[in-house]
């Protein structure tokens, strides 16, 4: 049972400046990285607990080196850089079988108000458009893991993403960890979402965990 | 689909791709009954 995961870093817990998502400003972009990191490591470990034996990252941001593979479980495996080929933030979906797909960090599509870091694909557009619907990342990606047979079980990113997604698959599991207004964001606790703590119910990996219900349906 | 540029020269550039046409100065239009020739159109029309 493998699950595949897709991860950005638009959408990470609390992220609102461009500065924040770039290698050269690394005062900025240092702490994000490791929120993303984190956010990964909760979805693995979501996944697990659901029953998967094998996990690929694909790491989808910019240079496609911006997680900490030491800090994830020993059964995921990193996709760092860019291949070429065209399923992009997708890519090594097609190298495999997988059961399930996860997004984290993910961002609302070009122009959306629900986050000041919007947009789709490059910076060089104001919207796409897709059979009438504004274009996510996220409605391109899912419908490539559509075009290979495997269903998209967990989201996490900006609220207004997360209200897109749950309208297009009503089974899967979201976490909002953003909530966009103008060049605003207030974001839930970015808690670190693994090791023991009181405050459990509370940690990013809670909900990551709770993919852990349609996980589980998908794979078995 | 359509992909309307923030500027008409892209556009422009964009609009050769083999199949794309040029709705007006910024908007890119392309249609495919397959989704990996939608894939083909972004990597080499909505990347970098």
């Amino acid at each position: 049972m493998n699950v595949f995961i897709s991860a950005d870093i638009e959408g990470t817990c609390g992220i609102t400046d461009w500065s924040e998502t770039e290698r050269s400003t690394p005062y900025e972009y240092n702490y994000f990285r490791k929120q993303m990191t984190m956010e990964v490591k909760a979805a693995c470990e979501g996944a697990l607990s659901g029953g998967a034996d094998q996990i690929l990252v694909k790491d989808a941001h910019d240079s496609a080196r911006n997680l900490d593979p030491s800090q994830l479980p020993e059964a995921a495996r990193v996709l760092r850089g860019w291949s070429g080929d065209p399923l992009s933030m997708m890519s090594g979906l097609d190298q495999g079988s997988y059961d399930a797909v996860f997004f984290t960090g993910y961002h609302a599509w070009a122009s959306c108000g629900g986050n000041p870091l919007s947009h789709t694909m490059n910076l060089k557009n104001d919207v796409v458009v897709l059979n009438g619907v504004r274009m996510s990342e996220f409605l391109m990606n899912a419908y490539t893991a559509a075009y290979y047979k495997v269903p998209v079980a967990f989201l996490s990113g900006d609220k207004a993403l997360c209200d897109f997604a749950k309208e297009l698959i009503p089974n899967i599991t979201t976490v909002a960890v953003n909530e966009g207004r103008g060049g605003s964001v207030v974001s839930m606790h970015p808690t670190p979402p693994s090791g023991p703590s009181r405050r459990g119910p509370r940690r990013p990996s809670r909900t990551p965990r709770s993919a852990t219900s349609p996980c589980r349906s998908i794979l078995r | 689909m359509t992909i309307r540029f923030r500027e008409h020269k892209r556009a422009y550039d964009r609009h050769f791709y083999p199949g794309a046409t040029l709705e007006d100065e910024k908007n890119v239009c392309f249609a495919s009954d397959d989704w990996y020739e939608m894939l083909r159109f972004f990597h080499f029309v909505l990347s970098d």
